[in-house]
């Protein structure tokens, strides 16, 4: 799971930037058990 | 002689069929994250037995010439991998479909229920149903283990859950379990004689009345934006630890929602350049009318209320703006005004112009009554409270999600042992308003964990990489 530093959230699922602020994301490698993804990618 | 199999649709119910769009389909989500994959094998036979027991769930929906009707089906529910993007049309005039579907997707299972047929708690109840046998069925050795006293622990703690419902009434026809609510809760209360009800009251009562003095004065907000390409809704869903968000509202001395939707209104204030200093944000609210009236029906029995807030008019804080939201909210739950809203629910059911105007002409007719309805309207929320489970089935159980389809921004809420989790759907693609309402948690030291779904063609691109 990444870490937006400005939102100062955890964002789960395959984002490059934060999807709230359009920010970069730290990464972080500890993992979530929950399954990461909202909604699928279709 | 046959039993009847069909139900005219009631007045509450036509609403959304009229209002409902490729966009906002009138159908709403719920979800359970569990320990485990799900095995679909168990969902369906967990699926299969619950199916038996609620023969509302049966039901498909037929239009006639004057109206329409829930017809009793006999087809049977298939629970499907998740590959279409949530809350997608279950209602099609030209097929005969059931108005719910079961999926799921690595740990989560999903139920979406079309509104016609039932609201957020009559769904839950048979959400709740579906997941205890899923539990049972997935994890029988865990059952058939325990000790006695347990077994009989459990055995009360699921008798004063779901079936409840059914146990209290015995065993219902399609009829019964399909008929509206509001007639429902006549009949009770005629058996009763506890309520006066007064029916055959004029149409223009399908008008929310409480926005017509406002509309001269007051400039409501309406948030715009670009929508989704395909009319997805973007979701963003949040987690939150309820024990750092509950201390939180009960600072201010209100409940969480009405903390949250003071958050709400102060994030789009934030985040909208075209927010005027003494514009008004609107909410609407749906109020769970089980609370106040018996019913165990499980079909809409719900009345929403309305709360606004008019910026400018004193210090905008968060304490002020909870304090106004929430001496609203009381007022709109005292009995005096409960009653003549659900008077009102009633007289539209025995209204003579459901049952003698063309259907196509009543269509038309409740489409505008609903735009009328919206043009004042900034926002929406849902609240379906707290959930429990029996204690040896909570740990297969790690979340619960609720979201809507949506013509507006809007948030939904449920919460599950320490877990609350908030879903705002929009039909627009920018996230500001909930990245200001992320802000304004985190800010307060709240944990927040957010999922957002890809919709754009790019993000969508993206998200494969
Ligand atoms: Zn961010």
């Amino acid at each position: 799971m990444n870490h937006c530093p400005y939102c100062q959230a955890d964002i789960e699922g395959n984002w490059q930037q934060c999807p709230l602020c359009k920010g970069s994301l730290e990464k972080r490698t500890d993992k979530k058990a929950s399954d990461p993804v909202v909604t699928p990618k279709y | 002689m046959e039993r009847q199999k069909w139900v005219r649709l009631d007045n509450a119910s036509n609403i959304f069929l009229a209002a409902s769009t490729n966009s906002d389909t009138k159908v709403f989500r719920l979800s359970a994250e569990m320990a485990h994959a799900v095995d679909p094998g168990c969902l369906q036979k967990a699926l299969d037995k619950v199916y038996d027991r609620y023969l509302l769930y049966h039901s498909v929906l037929r239009r006639g010439v004057f109206w329409y009707y829930l017809e009793m089906s006999e087809l049977r529910p298939i629970v499907e991998e998740e590959n279409v993007t949530p809350c997608t049309a279950l209602y099609h005039f030209d097929r005969k479909e059931l108005l719910f579907r079961v999926l799921y997707r690595k740990k989560r299972i999903h139920l979406e229920v079309f509104h016609v047929l039932s609201d957020g708690t009559g769904a839950l109840w048979f959400f709740e149903d579906v997941l205890k046998e899923y539990i049972f069925l997935r994890y029988p050795e865990e059952f058939s283990e325990m000790p006695q006293s347990e077994q009989d622990r459990m055995e009360q703690q699921l008798e004063d859950s779901f079936s409840r419902y059914f146990r209290q009434q015995g065993p219902q026809s399609f009829t019964e379990a399909a008929r509206s609510a509001y007639r429902s809760v006549v009949k009770t209360s005629k058996r009763a004689g506890r309520v006066a009800i007064h029916f055959g009251k004029k149409t223009s009562r399908y008008v929310r009345p409480s926005l017509k003095p406002m509309r001269k004065k007051k400039r409501v907000y309406r948030i715009k934006g670009e929508k989704t390409p395909d009319q997805r809704p973007r979701v963003v869903e949040l987690s939150l630890p309820l024990q750092q968000v509950l201390p939180l509202a009960r600072q201010q001395n209100v409940s969480l929602m009405i903390y949250l939707t003071a958050l709400f209104f102060e994030a789009i204030r934030k985040t909208s350049p075209d927010f005027r200093p003494n514009d008004t944000i609107v909410v609407s609210v749906p109020v769970n009318l089980r609370q106040f009236y018996t019913s165990s029906s499980a079909r809409n029995f719900f009345s929403t209320t309305y709360l606004e807030y008019t910026y400018g008019q004193t210090e905008d804080t968060i304490e002020a703006i909870c304090e106004n939201l929430n001496s609203q909210l009381k007022n709109s739950l005292s009995k005096e005004k409960l009653g003549q809203r659900l008077n009102k629910l009633i007289a539209s059911e025995y209204n003579p112009f459901g049952r003698v105007v063309l259907r196509p002409i009543k269509d038309v007719i409740l489409k505008g009554i609903n735009r009328l309805n919206n043009r004042h309207l900034t926002v929406a929320i849902s609240n379906l409270g707290k959930v429990s489970f029996p204690e040896r089935m909570r740990d297969h159980i790690q979340q619960l999600f609720f979201l809507s389809s949506v013509a507006r921004p809007q948030f939904c809420m449920i919460s599950y042992q320490d877990c609350l989790t908030v879903t705002f759907t929009s039909p627009f693609v920018d996230t500001a308003i909930q990245q200001a309402f992320v802000r304004l948690l985190s800010a307060q030291g709240v944990t927040v964990t957010a999922a957002v779904n890809q919709v754009t063609d790019r993000e969508i691109e993206e998200g494969r990489r």
